[in-house]
């Protein structure tokens, strides 16, 4: 909205609450103005929808809107996607195996039969960390980010958009 | 007409009629203001209702700081924003963007855009293009001096049209 200053007199102008002096000064600027004669149109529009008309406008959705509502839809689904695909045993015995030797969640993460389903395993992996962060990081001796390198980007992506 | 100072004092002291008294006089106003606002007649006359049983539970309480038109006023728009805001959290929960680009209905985008102002800049907004009142009028109802009045009315609405264009509705 380009802004002349009589956006004010403008809002009085509708209203019919200038006087006659003004009200022909408004008239003259409107018709060399276009940003006014925009921004009386906006507030005419308003005026009417208030008063009760039925008034149909384009509404454009904007890209940064229908992103904001579909990428963490896309995301959740694509994290469920991959979940259902692991069979629950996999991730128990992961675990069990995980909580125990250092190197069997070298093997498991890097070449092992879990390798497909990397994110079940980082999932398995963070669990145990967020139980016992402490705990667990003295007794892996790996921190998190190392454990990632292990992972395809690609498997982290939908978790990294949830 | 007796006046509204009178009206209160008989209210006070639980006289009945004083309270039919008030209803005759308030109603038909209110329920054109919520009306407009809510586009349901059926709607608003159960938010006028609600509203004189709001305030019959609270006459005893009531000070006069505004005048009762005022109070009442205020009551029946705010719950009407309120119907509104739940219809359209309802409608966010349910219903994803529909199209990239569609025809809308601006009274409907407008009355939930009503929502998002302040009430002191709703009010005299809603008694200028409901009621058709003039700037004097308002200030007066409001108890405000006319340049305020003048100044907060184009407020809401320069806000209202800003919400339109953040929507991307072209007028």
């Amino acid at each position: 909205m380009k802004n002349c200053g009589y956006e004010e007199m403008l809002s009085a102008y509708i209203d019919h609450e200038l006087n006659q002096q003004e009200s022909d000064f408004i008239r003259q600027h409107l018709e060399v103005c276009s940003g006014c004669r925009k921004t009386l149109k906006g507030f005419t529009v308003i005026s009417r929808a208030l008063g009760g008309e039925n008034i149909t406008a384009v509404a454009k959705i904007s890209r940064r809107f229908t992103l904001l509502y579909i990428l963490p839809l896309l995301g959740a689904a694509a994290l469920i996607v991959f979940m259902l695909k692991t069979p629950a045993g996999k991730i128990e015995n992961f675990m069990e195996k995980a909580g125990n030797n250092n190197n069997e969640i070298t093997y498991y993460l890097k070449g092992g039969y879990i390798t497909d389903n990397s994110i079940s395993a980082w999932l398995a992996l963070k669990s145990i960390n967020d139980a016992d962060k402490n705990a667990q990081n003295e007794k892996l001796d790996i921190p998190v980010f190392k454990t990632l390198d292990y992972i395809g980007t690609s498997s982290i992506f939908p978790v990294a958009i949830f | 007409m007796e006046n509204d100072a009178l009206l209160i004092n008989r209210l006070q002291k639980n006289d009945h009629n004083a309270f039919r008294e008030l209803a005759d006089r308030y109603t038909e106003r209110l329920r054109m203001a919520a009306g407009k606002i809510l586009g349901d007649h059926t709607q608003a006359a159960d938010v006028v209702q609600e509203t004189f049983l709001a305030f019959f539970r609270t006459a005893g309480s009531f000070r006069g700081q505004s005048g009762i038109f005022t109070y009442l006023y205020r009551i029946t728009v705010n719950k009407a924003i309120d119907i509104i805001r739940k219809k359209n959290r309802e409608k966010k929960f349910y219903f994803l963007p529909q199209a990239r680009e569609e025809h809308t209905d601006v009274s409907i985008v407008v009355r939930e855009a009503l929502g998002r102002l302040p009430d002191n800049q709703r009010l005299p907004l809603i008694m200028a293009e409901i009621d058709r009142l003039s700037y004097e009028k308002i200030a007066a109802e409001l108890a405000l001096p006319v340049n305020t009045v003048r100044t907060r009315i184009f407020r809401a609405r320069k806000k209202l049209y800003n919400i339109l264009l953040q929507m991307g509705v072209t007028l």
